[in-house]
């Protein structure tokens, strides 16, 4: 038997199958491009040919998306990627007691006491230092996003960049680079910038106490993990399938549940070739007009939401 | 003269009460709404607060509709909510929209002859006799009081209600009726018929649902669209939920201030990390957070507006009470840029968080 | 016994008074040095992040002395004038400081009103007892500290220049030239003479303020749009320039009221927070000015 996660970011879908020890099969990360629908069934194209719906025990989704994705595959579980995050955490090393998570648009920290998560904090008004700002500055500075963190690396000194605002960020690097530094002390410069941002906001008043795990997309920059680790001044390690956590941690929830459930939900991997069609209208029902989002799969109504009476969905969102 | 007011949760119900009680001519704008806060966002300074861009959205949304009268209350500090007034005065007049303002400040800032002076001009324009006015007022009170009563009871016992939605329903379901009511009375007795209905929601003794108390900057807590409906996402995964602050919490804390035996509860609770009035409702909100404590709350959530000076200082010391108390805390802050999937994110974390303190499970079934 | 002095938000105008008033009772001063980098990061790193650059700064400057000192002094300057305020943050101050700085030594928590002397001296009685319990130490104490307060001139009023401009905003932001970067010199440079705020009389203040629908419930909205509609209406400069902190609620009004208050007379408003690259501001200020040199000429 194995268990399916479905983890759809604003930048990135991520798809993971494992195994009956929790262990990954299988694992997709396909780009979101703003079409949830469309990238769940690129991957579920991928899956179809390997496993039979009878051999998935479990779904689970998270992410931003993750409402939409339930509704697609039949979810047994839809958890928001914070808890999505630790759980996959923990299933990896209990010992984990700080999770630095930096993804596509979102960065969190996550704080583990007992293994039960006691407090956590999110990005609140700036994408800055997240993987989309890192991938914009290496395309500008024509450096292979890859490569971004072997040049941290090797730069010998460092330059202060202003890091908060993705703007300001991105001026004051040119502004250096025109004052003659080159590409890998800017860089190095952007990394410190961007942990030191992220300390300051996301991280602001937490106890930051080992282990500490970083995870998510940004985690595969050598230039971050060497950054977060003086400022921190302790280890920080990288767990094996770090920007894949989210998707791990929803399917291990989804088995978690359907053990007690008995069965599953999942609809099958046939949705690959169905057509959907996602529309919203306003409803007139009363003055709240709510924007309601309607799912449509082969032209039937698969779900809906958006609505804060229920008259359309009628299905709760936990 | 056709009167209109911002919106600030249940405070749209009174004043409708008392409008029709007093025969006046009133427009009640339209719920708040993205089209609000667009229209004030585009028209307002970009610093200025939330709430402050929302009420721009209400005026001009009543105007279309035939308001030419406001009716706001005042403050004389230190939060900005006391200067709205002669700004948003300045930025309607600018638009070209000749809107007659009226002005409820404090008597001892203003003089108590100016304060006549003002409410005498809602007042000529009804006919009723005097007594009747009075009635009026006594009557929209209780209106605010009720509907107030309603809501928390609702928000209370959807932890424990049996079927699930039920209290959720019977709130929305008095609100939307209480519409159509005409005058005070029919509309006293039919929140009275709900108050009667939530009574008998079946209920789960059994059941230990996490308990949640919302506190911060009182417009973000009590307009329903400026927290993105926090209240009802609760309600939604089962969470109880306690908010002090209120419309009719506002009004007897202004009757009673004079004397200073307002809010002694809180003023005590709060004495230990803010012993001062500071402006807002900060002492208000740190009182709260040890109350919610003290009271076996699981846990609360601080809502406030982008930039709020007295709520960045209460910010400042819940992390305090939360460590000293054990008490988990969650602060929220909104403005016209919150996007709803992260903000969803925080408050279902923070539940499971809550939950897994708890019971120490994995996941809620 | 050793008072720390943190050299941030109020300071530049209450200096004398703080100053005096500590030395007299017999405590060794230890000032936080002048705002620079390192104090703005310290200050950064521990004030909660939605606070303004000032309080943020204030921050800073407590951190750096901290661990040097038995008591610090964190004015909570509660009223200036009577029905007026400061600004919240001014008055849950020491809250905010001891919350947020570990380790901190005993802060001066009592609540400063300077309505009149009897109510100033409420707070030297408090606070001074932290130092000695002499009664009459303290009371002369208090005494030199009031006279040395006014016996104190500051603003600015230079009329050697071509071109004047009004030079408002809360005073930290403008006298602290770390956190407006200078802005003085740099307009003394570029042959434009600054005035201030203070060389304008109570009467004044009191005409223009009473121009307004509601008279401003804080004193730095008080100062500030009575300053700018004084010297606009008067034409007695070429145009204002108003250092506001970034995301600073006061200010959110206050420069609503004034713009609507001047209409077309030059306003520049230069934004300052943690992350202001002088760069910007130098061209910024570049621009007013060689504007203001074009209208004149």
């Amino acid at each position: 038997m194995y268990y399916l996660g479905v983890d759809v970011g604003s930048v990135s879908t991520d798809l993971v199958i494992l195994d009956q020890d929790k262990q990954v099969k299988e694992k997709l990360y396909l780009r979101t491009k703003g079409k949830p629908i469309a990238a769940i069934q690129e991957g579920f194209r991928v899956l179809m040919n390997k496993y039979e719906k009878a051999e998935i025990a479990a779904v689970g989704t998270t992410g931003s998306g993750r409402q939409i994705a339930s509704t697609l595959v039949g979810a047994d579980a839809v958890k928001n990627e914070i808890t999505a995050h630790a759980v996959a955490a923990l299933d990896a090393d209990d010992e984990v007691r700080t999770i630095i998570e930096i993804g596509g648009q979102d960065s969190k920290i996550i704080v583990i006491k007992n293994g039960i998560v006691t407090d956590f904090a999110m990005n609140t008004v700036c994408a800055a230092g997240t993987g989309s700002f890192l991938d914009r500055q290496a395309e500008r500075l024509e450096i292979p996003i890859e490569e971004f963190g072997d040049y941290a690396l090797q730069a010998k000194t460092t330059v202060r960049i202003a890091g908060r605002c993705a703007v300001f960020a991105e001026s004051d690097m040119i502004h250096k680079q025109q004052m003659g530094y080159n590409e890998g002390e800017i860089i190095r410069g952007l990394c410190e910038a961007l942990v030191r941002n992220y300390l300051n906001n996301v991280g602001k008043g937490k106890e930051i106490q080992s282990k500490v795990f970083f995870q998510g997309g940004v985690a595969a920059n050598k230039g971050m993990k060497a950054a977060f680790e003086e400022a921190l001044g302790i280890t920080v390690a990288i767990p094996e399938h770090y920007n894949m956590m989210g998707a791990i941690g929803a399917a291990l929830i989804a088995k978690d549940k359907v053990e007690k459930t008995g069965s599953t939900n999942f609809k099958g991997f046939d949705l690959a070739e169905s057509v959907f069609s996602a529309n919203s209208f306003e409803c007139q029902g009363c003055s709240n007009n709510c924007e309601v989002v309607k799912i449509q799969e082969n032209e039937i109504v698969i779900g809906c939401f958006g609505d804060r009476c229920g008259k359309w969905s009628n299905k709760l969102a936990v | 003269m056709k009167i209109t007011f911002p919106h600030m949760g249940n405070v749209h119900f009174a004043a409708k009460a008392l409008f029709e009680d007093l025969e006046i001519d009133y427009v009640v704008p339209p719920f708040s709404s993205k089209a609000s806060l667009e229209i004030g966002s585009f028209h307002s300074a970009e610093e200025m607060c939330l709430p402050f861009k929302i009420m721009i959205g209400n005026y001009m949304h009543a105007i279309e509709e035939g308001a030419d009268t406001v009716i706001i209350t005042g403050s004389c500090g230190p939060c900005r909510f006391g200067e709205y007034c002669e700004l948003q005065m300045n930025l309607l007049n600018k638009l070209g929209h000749k809107l007659d303002f009226i002005v409820v400040d404090s008597p001892g800032d203003i003089g108590v002859k100016e304060l006549f002076a003002r409410l005498g001009k809602i007042s000529s324009s009804s006919s009723i006799s005097k007594l009747n006015k009075i009635r009026a007022l006594h009557q929209a009170t209780k209106v605010v009081r009720l509907i107030d009563g309603v809501e928390a009871k609702a928000r209370y016992l959807a932890g424990f209600e049996k079927n699930k939605g039920e209290c959720k329903k019977l709130l929305n379901e008095c609100k939307q009726e209480a519409q159509n009511c005409k005058k005070s009375q029919s509309m006293l007795a039919l929140m009275n018929g709900y108050m009667d209905k939530l009574d008998n929601v079946a209920l789960d003794n059994d059941k230990n649902p996490i308990k949640i108390a919302i506190i911060g900057e009182i417009y973000t807590v009590i307009e329903p669209f400026s927290n993105l409906y926090i209240e009802d996402k609760l309600m939604d995964y089962g969470v109880s939920t306690k908010r002090t602050l209120s419309p009719s919490w506002w009004l007897k804390n202004l009757v009673l201030s004079p004397t200073n035996l307002n809010q002694l509860d809180l003023k005590r609770k709060a004495k230990e990390y803010l012993p001062l009035m500071i402006g807002g409702h900060a002492r208000e909100c740190i009182g709260e957070a040890v109350l919610a404590h003290d009271e076996g709350f699981d846990g609360a959530i601080q809502i406030f507006p982008m930039g709020c000076m007295p709520e960045i200082v209460s910010k400042a010391i819940l992390p305090k009470i939360s460590k000293d108390k054990d008490f988990p805390i969650l602060t929220l802050v909104v403005d016209e840029m919150t996007g709803e999937a992260g903000y969803v994110t925080r408050i279902e974390a923070f539940v499971d968080l809550l939950e897994r303190r708890k019971d120490n499970v994995l996941s809620r079934c | 016994m050793k008072v720390g002095i943190p050299k941030g938000l109020l300071y530049y105008d209450y200096q004398p008074f703080f100053h005096t008033f500590f030395e007299e009772l017999g405590a060794e001063l230890i000032v936080s040095s002048d705002t620079n980098k390192d104090i703005l990061d310290k200050g950064v790193k521990y004030c909660v992040d939605e606070a303004c650059l000032p309080v943020k700064v204030f921050h800073g400057h407590v951190a750096e002395i901290k661990d040097q000192c038995d008591l610090i002094v964190i004015p909570r300057i509660m009223q200036l004038r009577k029905r007026e305020f400061i600004c919240p943050k001014f008055c849950g101050l020491p809250e905010m400081v001891i919350n947020s700085i570990p380790d901190m030594p005993r802060a001066t928590m009592a609540p400063l009103y300077a309505l009149s002397k009897e109510r100033l001296f409420q707070w030297a009685k408090v606070v001074g007892k932290e130092v000695t319990h002499n009664t009459a130490k303290l009371s002369k104490a208090f005494e030199a500290a009031v006279e040395c307060q006014s016996n104190y001139k500051k603003g600015i009023d230079d009329d050697s220049y071509p071109i004047k401009v009004a030079l408002s905003g809360h005073p930290y932001n403008i006298y602290d030239n770390f956190i407006n970067m200078n802005i003085v010199n740099k307009l003394k440079k570029l042959g434009v003479g600054v005035v201030t705020e203070e060389v304008i009389d109570e009467d004044i203040k009191n005409r223009e303020v009473s121009k307004l629908y509601k008279k401003p419930f804080w004193s730095f909205a008080r100062n500030n749009y009575s300053f700018t509609s004084h010297m606009a209406d008067q034409k007695l400069v070429n145009g204002i320039i108003y250092i506001s902190s970034f995301a600073c609620g006061i200010d959110s009004v206050v420069i609503e009221l004034i713009k609507h208050n001047i209409e077309d007379f030059p306003l520049l408003v230069l934004k300052v927070d943690e992350h202001t690259g002088e760069a910007g501001l130098d061209t910024r200020i570049e621009a007013f000015v060689d504007m203001l040199e074009r209208r004149r000429s």
